[in-house]
């Protein structure tokens, strides 16, 4: 009798959570789904980001909601492995129904989701993956972060053009960022005018440099344009210096790494890397929301809460145009055909890859 | 070709995969099995350096002193209570390179949980230009290095050759059983070699991060090349390691210079195969073989 009731029990508590779930896709509620480190070593990223979504939804919902629908985020923390990220996108996608997701800074994450949100023809936006492997990662997939390649470019000509510099050798780390790079700037560098001399490689993981360091400098350049994560690229610095090296360095993103600007400061080189180009405070949308973030948080915006307000922002354009349905197809085809955006992190616009082009300067 | 550049490279580089190639090789004589946590050793000997100097700012000497000594300790301390119970229960080869295996991952994970895994560095004060040598350039940490080892490696030659625990070495060796009959306790002896290997691979692991700074990671790829060091040179003949080392640094160079920068661990391993199918038993080595009865 006993396990009869306990059948029973369950056997209701199964029935009624079948209910509950299709009961829960109610019709005045649009749901977002976002994939985030909430904890774990890049959890800052991804509670930044948080804090710019909130934001922007409070907003929306104040103002009358999407077309009289709430919108509502569901957050699922990934902890910024990759595998959670997956089953947490299959759960937004299969259980919550959810009509985009938007996820963080981390490539690896958002290129195990891709596959993902592409068969099931669901919008991804990532807000900080710079990856150039993510610009085909599909039809689908969308992101408002510069890729990697974009720096290449910008670099080389600020190399030639700002610093007369006509002769560069290249020191690159041997995996697909490392000569993704060099190939952007290799042919933006050569395609205004100047000379690449030679090009020395090592691996990830590489401390000692001495061997390609001698065979590079028996060379004649101007500059060395060095490609390579903190750990190498501040050892090829140290190590140049040992080697009396006195050229200029040209160098990535990286180079603002605590780690690399000790290593520059301690050889005292002159260094020149790209840094994205902080939007204009003035611009009207960018000031409402620094406003608008202070008044609700008391602090100022930190690092990616501007990208996750965006986010929003563009979803939200999205799902008025095509009057609330919600529809990955009209939304991936809303972004593909949006005009510039002017959002709290600057204006853009996706091309044919999903990406998009922030200015960026190069500092000393 | 700078040729002078490329000496100094070679005899820069030789002299750190002697000091692992001597380390792995005392340990494999006596234990005859490729010991993996002397890698581990050698990362733990230059972050003990950093704990010492950075944290309780001790001086560089005394750090380096205090340093190899945890590594001896910890070199004996692993033998003691681990690799000693696995002899006795007579395990097999791939056993015991299993649980070297295992010290390697869980020291190396300690040290990166303890410190992180971004580069850190021991060398004080600026960077420097190196001494310019007609036109080649050398640091004095380098310099250092490079006599540190010799002296080391003629110290380890007398030692082996002259005293009587290096004898006895030589006969556990060659035959550890008949080596316990004949009154010379196997497992002190190789107490011993533990001692000294790790103290060594500590030693080596702190010359190169005076060098070129320290990573969590750094013990596998010099394990590496002191495990092809020794094969070329020979398991049981410091010369030979000496050579081997000489060799397999020059082939790194001259293929950076010949071929491409990225090929320079993979030629590491082409001369070892050259070696394993020409030559197996090494430069000076002679072929091993079991006492017989």
């Amino acid at each position: 009798m006993k396990r009869i009731i306990i059948i029973g029990l369950i056997g209701l508590l199964v029935v009624s959570s079948f209910v509950f779930v299709s009961c829960s896709k109610k019709e005045n509620i649009i749901k977002i789904g976002a994939v985030l480190p909430l904890t774990g070593d890049a959890a800052q990223a991804g509670v930044n980001t948080r804090l710019g979504i909130d934001l922007k939804v409070e907003e929306i919902n104040n103002s009358g909601g999407i077309d009289g629908k709430i919108l509502q985020i569901i957050y699922e923390d990934c902890q910024g492995d990759p595998k959670l990220a997956v089953s947490s996108i299959q759960k937004l996608i299969s259980i919550d129904k959810v009509s985009a997701v938007i996820d963080n800074s981390l490539s690896n994450v958002t290129l195990a989701m891709a596959p993902i949100a592409n068969e099931n023809e669901v919008v991804l936006l990532a807000t900080g993956a710079s990856s150039p492997k993510i610009s085909d990662a599909g039809d689908f997939i969308f992101r408002i972060w510069n890729s990697d390649v974009l720096e290449g470019d910008v670099v080389a000509e600020y190399a030639y053009k700002e610093l007369s510099l006509k002769k560069i050798a290249l020191m690159i780390i041997n995996n697909d960022y490392g000569l993704g790079l060099q190939k952007v700037f290799k042919n933006k560098f050569e395609g205004i005018g100047g000379t690449i001399i030679t090009r020395e490689m090592f691996s990830p993981g590489d401390k000692d440099f001495k061997n390609q360091i001698t065979k590079l400098l028996q060379n004649n350049f101007e500059a060395i344009y060095l490609v390579g994560y903190p750990t190498e690229c501040s050892g090829v610095i140290k190590q140049l210096k040992n080697f009396g090296y006195k050229g200029i360095i040209v160098g990535t993103i990286v180079m603002a790494d605590p780690i690399v600007q000790k290593a520059v400061e301690e050889t005292g080189y002159d260094c020149y890397y790209p840094i994205p180009k902080q939007p204009d405070q003035n611009d009207p949308s960018v000031a409402n929301f620094m406003n608008t973030f202070n008044e609700k948080y008391d602090q100022e915006p930190p690092m990616l809460a501007d990208v996750g307000y965006d986010a929003i922002d563009i979803i939200t354009n999205a799902l008025i145009d095509s009057k609330g349905k919600e529809d990955g197809i009209l939304i991936k085809e809303f972004f593909y055909k949006m005009p510039e955006y002017n959002g709290a992190s600057g204006t853009f616009k996706f091309d044919k890859n999903g990406d998009v082009k922030k200015p960026i300067i190069v500092i000393k | 070709m700078p040729l002078i550049q490329i000496f100094l490279n070679v005899l820069i580089h030789s002299s750190n995969y002697v000091l692992i190639g001597i380390s792995i090789a005392l340990l494999y004589q006596t234990t005859r099995f490729l010991n993996f946590s002397i890698a581990a050793i050698y990362t733990s000997g230059s972050y003990f350096v950093f704990l010492f100097l950075r944290i309780f700012n001790f001086s560089l000497f005394l750090s380096i002193i205090f340093s190899i000594f945890f590594c001896v300790l910890i070199g004996f301390l692993i033998e003691l209570f681990l690799f000693k119970k696995i002899r006795k229960k007579k395990s097999s080869y791939l056993i015991s390179v299993l649980t070297s295996f295992g010290v390697y991952i869980i020291l190396q994970n300690l040290i990166s949980l303890i410190f992180g895994d971004s580069t850190k560095s021991i060398r004080s004060g600026a960077i420097k230009e190196g001494i310019n040598i007609f036109g080649a350039r050398i640091t004095p940490v380098q310099i250092i290095i490079i006599i540190t080892s010799i002296i080391i490696t003629i110290f380890l030659l007398l030692f082996l050759k002259k005293t009587k625990i290096g004898k006895a070495m030589k006969a556990v060796a060659n035959d550890a059983e008949l080596a316990n009959i004949s009154g010379i306790s196997s497992d002190k002896v190789i107490s011993i070699s533990f001692a000294i290997g790790s103290g060594l691979a500590g030693l080596a692991g702190i010359l190169v991060a005076l060098d070129v700074d320290m990573t969590p990671t750094m013990g596998m790829n010099a394990l590496m090349m002191g495990v092809v060091a020794m094969i070329i040179g020979g398991v049981n003949s410091i010369l030979g390691i000496v050579c081997g080392a000489l060799l397999l640094s020059l082939a790194q160079n001259l293929g950076v210079w010949y071929f491409s920068s990225q090929w320079q661990d993979a030629i590491a391993f082409v001369v070892l195969l050259i070696f394993l199918i020409f030559r197996p038993q090494g430069f000076f080595g002679k072929k091993f073989g079991k006492a017989n009865i």
